[in-house]
């Protein structure tokens, strides 16, 4: 079934890349420009103001000089004259006027009003100075602003100044305003203009950054459905080629990584196929002897064992009986425990004296084994019929043999070395046959070394010491109890440390009744 | 579990003495066997083992130095025990191993054998 790769149920897309870039850049333009557009049009309105202040002044006091004398003589025709053509001077100026010292008005542009108090509403600002007055008033809901200059004798003849009347001029601020709204105009088209091309800009510059992240999240997509050989061209030299290539370095590394765990699968899948076979050369349970109860161990330390334990009926009640150990576990020591089991069996079938047995299983092993292996071993012989063990050892740690009679245990110590060790003759020269009768009670063990030399987390060997302990405090048992008693000792030895070496063990007890 | 070996080596004439001490087990025999195939392989044939301070040797431990022992024997040399604790000489005389080889009290000791050869 050819799965599309869809997002994760988890994953919701949400609004991508270019929108948020652009959004992103529109709100910083709108900020500056709004910054921009308050600044502006502070500082165009503030310069104008000026320019209508300085104006107005020159206005006011051009009247106020040109009227004094008609003020004197009372031509009120000149006065008409001159605040007319005062009035005319700028478009923005809304009316002119000539008030007397009294504050009657003398001329206006509004010839209706001349003859009438001179009022002004009330000013929101106003600046009183020597020169004139400056006020900022509302007059018939208009915005505007009126300059006041006094008319004074002293222009003309330089004496002590009298106060003859005041000259006024009135402008409107509607054309700031207006100015100033202009202003403010081209800005926002500016501002638009600005967005438009940074929204343009937000989707290309995304668009360009983006199709490789595009490849990217392609190429990991492939990944993870497995093709570990994709490579991604690496053609930029900026973060994301290095992205690139450490994408590259993780699909490397990943295939890498498949193929040691393919690997350790199948060694691992062939060690246990290696465990079932040699789990076949290895009894399960220890044979029915009459008179006997027989009792048997054997853990492996890895997947693959290298001890070796065996039992040979050979009609009648003899049995043949073997306990080794190849130096070396895992699979070399396996391979040379199975080498063991055949030679020693084929060779036991002929001859069941245990020296003949064991000179015969060095001579053919011992050109076999690698220069640093060897193998200890233990063969013996039970005539349960005469209750009588024959045994020879090689290199193999001593039995033990328990009596009832005296409740102590002895060790069997004859002289032998390991197969491997020497060459033939020595080693024949060596081997021993001893014979030992066992009475009722009496109990032989034979073990490996991976029992004495169990350790525990402090580096303490399990011992024979211990063995002979254990074995003569439940002599009383059966042979199967006995070898778990045993067991159990040793796990409670050794606790949590792990188990180091192959560990094999034979019980055989002749029972009383 | 973390057994420890201390190697050490010096030479006396033209011969190598190579001293173990420490717990010698499946998980760190291969430290000792690295050093004696360097020596091997570096042309010294002749070589002393120091067991003296060694507590406890696997039959790992002891499979290397049988194979080194017919190793330098095929090359014309040999390895010679000098100096061995008495538990170790318990593990050895299990194996037979000293019935096969001289076990030496000391490291000088064992150079006499040397001598004979």
């Amino acid at each position: 079934m050819a799965k599309k790769a869809h997002p994760t149920p988890e994953f919701k897309r949400g609004p991508g890349l270019s929108i948020k870039f652009s959004l992103a850049m529109v709100f910083v333009i709108v900020i500056v420009m709004c910054s921009v557009m308050l600044v502006i049009s502070t500082l165009v309105r503030d310069t104008l103001l000026e320019q209508m202040r300085i104006k107005g002044m020159a206005v006011a006091r051009g009247l106020a000089n040109n009227a004094a004398e008609a003020l004197v003589t009372m031509d009120r025709l000149l006065l008409a004259e001159l605040v007319d053509k005062a009035a005319k001077q700028e478009s923005s100026i809304r009316l002119a006027a000539v008030v007397d010292g009294q504050g009657v008005i003398l001329s206006h542009t509004d010839y209706k009003k001349e003859g009438a108090r001179y009022r002004r509403p009330r000013p929101q600002t106003q600046e009183l100075n020597q020169e004139g007055n400056v006020y900022r008033y509302s007059l018939d809901n208009v915005e505007s602003m009126e300059f006041s200059v006094p008319i004074t004798l002293s222009h003309k003849t330089g004496r002590v100044a009298k106060r003859l009347g005041s000259a006024h001029v009135v402008y409107l601020l509607s054309p700031i305003k207006e100015a100033v709204a202009k202003t403010l105009e081209y800005i926002m088209i500016i501002t638009a203009c600005g967005i438009g091309l940074a929204m343009v800009m937000a989707v290309f510059l995304v668009g360009r950054i983006t199709k490789p992240i595009r490849r990217l999240a392609q190429a990991t997509e492939q990944v993870g459905r497995g093709n570990l050989d994709l490579r991604i061209p690496l053609t930029r030299r900026d973060e994301l080629g290095q992205l690139a290539m450490d994408f590259n370095h993780m699909a490397a590394n990943l295939k890498k990584a498949q193929a040691e765990m393919i690997i350790k699968e199948r060694l691992q899948h062939e060690m246990k196929l290696a465990r079932e076979i040699q789990a076949i050369l290895v009894p399960q349970n220890a044979p029915q002897v009459s008179g006997y109860s027989i009792g048997m161990l054997y853990r492996s330390a890895e997947e693959v064992g290298g001890d070796y334990i065996d039992f040979m009926d050979m009609g009648k009640g003899v049995w043949g009986m073997a306990v080794a150990d190849i130096s070396g576990k895992g699979l070399p020591g396996g391979l040379v425990m199975a080498q063991t089991r055949s030679t020693l069996r084929a060779v036991a079938e002929k001859d069941p004296s245990p020296v003949s047995v064991l000179a015969h299983t060095n001579r053919k092993l011992c050109p076999e084994l690698r220069p640093n292996m060897f193998v200890t071993i233990s063969y013996m012989i039970l005539e349960a019929p005469k209750h009588r063990v024959t045994i020879a050892r090689a290199g193999h740690p001593a039995a033990l043999i328990y009596r009832l009679k005296g409740r102590r245990c002895e060790l069997s110590l004859t002289s032998g070395v390991a197969i491997g060790i020497t060459g033939p003759d020595m080693f024949e020269n060596l081997l021993l046959d001893k014979t030992i009768s066992l009475e009722r009670g009496d109990i032989m063990l034979l073990y490996t070394d991976g029992v004495d030399e169990s350790c525990n987390a402090q580096r303490q060997l399990f011992g024979t010491k211990r063995i002979v302990d254990c074995l003569e405090a439940c002599a009383h048992l059966k042979a199967d109890q006995i070898v778990l008693k045993i067991d159990q000792a040793v796990n409670a030895f050794i606790q949590e440390a792990p188990q180091h070496d192959d560990m094999s063990i034979i019980v055989i007890k002749r029972e009383q009744v | 579990m973390g057994d420890e070996i201390i190697i050490s080596q010096n030479t006396m004439g033209n011969v190598e003495v190579v001293k173990i001490k420490g717990f010698m087990s499946i998980s760190n025999y291969m430290q000792f066997e690295s050093i004696l195939n360097q020596l091997i392989q570096k042309g010294s044939i002749k070589i002393i083992l120091d067991l003296s301070e060694l507590d406890y040797i696997s039959s790992a431990g002891l499979g290397v130095i049988l194979g080194s022992i017919k190793e330098t024997q095929k090359l014309g040399g040999d390895i010679k025990v000098g100096g061995c604790s008495q538990e170790v000489r318990n593990i050895l005389d299990v194996f037979g191993f000293t019935q096969v080889f001289t076990v030496s009290a000391t490291p000088a000791a064992a150079k006499v054998l040397f001598g004979k050869t």
